[in-house]
């Protein structure tokens, strides 16, 4: 026991890359390229400030809202998942990443009705500027959601025993890339829905 | 010296970067023409750099021989890893193979664009269309090709692998990168339009990065295969 504190301990000095390394390629290259997506947004907005204004009156902010409390949600269930797993603890770890799965699911219905809703009140991509970045930027994001989903049924899928310390990297791994799914969401909610 | 062969094959993708991209830039076709042109402005720019847009596809082709060349030469690599099974190899070499097309027809309309520059101006356009539609959404049979080295190299049990995890992860994002290029069907401007941001200089840099990216890791994985045996 004492030996594995100190080992932690050492651990925590050290520091240590959750998940592998390699994964965080695609991670911080994921951030690079969405962080151009903004750029370009920013840029665009600026040329017609009174379009972008009024297109965005248009969004339905309480469904974007809901979509951000989900995932914000459904990230702290795998936050609580991955450390019950670390500790042995399979059920409650099936139980929380259960928990995610379902707000992530949730969330991809509430973004099905939301381009509904739209493509019946006649706004598609080809509509306007704002709208041609609006389906894009949370169609790409839409797909990050369902190979999250696909991640996390991964992780639920190995929350049973004592799991080794390549299980760990991997759902690790996983959790990460559901996180950055999260972060990017909530800067699209704000750039998108929010910002005037 | 038994690695000679594969060696230049794999320096094929370094030479595509530089001859497609030196082709590309002497026939003014960095960015391309804006979609938005009228007939009459695209007759025009091929009327007035007709000899040097069709050097530029000849230097083109030459290029995309190295491409050909760096896809071979990995998928000999990959059939070192302890996979599965050959998928990740086979998958590999197939795609690539598929993929050399749709950089050569597009290129090879471009030079048929210039070939006559007193044709109608609506037929210049529509080569001019067909060519950067044929290229720009051209994303699958890369994703597919990548994504064969991600699984490769992700799945790879060597003790000492062809090529490093990173390497896998990387070739992912990568393929990714050229899947914007689909909107180009769509959008005439904007980041998607097939001149804009996202459909040609971002896939384009991806592109360009993969060729030079993949000689480095291909020939470590030569010198050290070839060690081994």
């Amino acid at each position: 026991m004492i030996t594995a504190e100190v080992a932690a301990a050492r651990d925590k000095h050290a520091g240590r890359v959750p998940g592998e390394p390699g994964l965080w390629v695609i991670i911080f290259g994921d951030l690079l390229v969405f962080g151009l997506f903004f750029i370009t947004f920013a840029v665009y907005r600026m040329g017609d400030v009174g379009l972008y204004a009024r297109a965005q009156a248009a969004l339905n902010q309480g469904l974007g809202l809901l979509n951000t409390m989900l995932l914000l949600a459904s990230s702290l269930a795998v936050a609580i998942a991955v450390p019950a797993l670390r500790s042995g603890e399979a059920g409650k770890a099936r139980r929380a990443t259960t928990g995610a799965i379902l707000c992530g699911l949730g969330f991809v219905g509430v973004k099905v009705i939301e381009y509904g809703e739209k493509i019946r009140a006649g706004m598609t991509p080809t509509s306007n500027e704002f709208f041609m970045f609006y389906f894009s930027f949370t169609g790409i994001h839409l797909l990050h959601v369902l190979a999250g989903l696909a991640a996390l049924l991964f992780v639920r899928s190995r929350c049973s025993g004592q799991p080794t310390s390549g299980t760990i990297s991997a759902v690790e791994g996983c959790a990460i890339f559901w996180h950055l799914v999260d972060i990017l969401w909530v800067v699209l909610f704000a750039i998108l829905y929010l910002h005037q | 010296m038994r690695t000679l062969d594969q060696k230049i094959c794999a320096w094929g993708g370094p030479f595509c970067a530089a001859t497609l991209g030196a082709g590309l830039l002497m026939s003014g076709f960095v960015p391309p023409p804006a979609p938005t042109l009228s007939a009459e402005q695209i007759a025009a720019i091929y009327a007035n750099n007709a000899m040097m847009i069709r050097l530029g596809m000849i230097l083109g082709l030459a290029g995309i021989a190295g491409f050909i060349a760096l896809v071979c030469v990995i998928t000999t690599q990959m059939r070192h890893m302890d996979t599965p099974s050959r998928l990740p190899a086979d998958l590999q070499l197939g795609a690539g193979a598929i993929g050399v097309l749709t950089l050569m027809f597009p290129n090879m309309v471009l030079a048929i664009a210039a070939f006559r520059p007193e044709r109608d101006p609506a037929l210049t356009q529509l080569l001019n269309d067909i060519a950067w539609l044929l290229v720009i959404p051209a994303f699958p049979t890369f994703l597919a090709q990548f994504g064969a080295i991600a699984i490769g190299a992700l799945t790879d049990k060597r003790a000492d692998p062809i090529f490093p995890r990173w390497a896998g992860y990387l070739n992912i994002w990568l393929a990714l990168l050229l899947v914007p290029g689909a909107f180009a069907y769509i959008f005439r401007t904007g980041p998607f339009a097939w001149n804009g941001l996202l459909s040609f200089w971002i896939a384009a840099s991806a592109f360009f990065v993969w060729l030079i990216l993949m000689t480095p890791l291909t020939l470590s994985a030569i010198n050290r295969t070839a060690k081994a045996a």
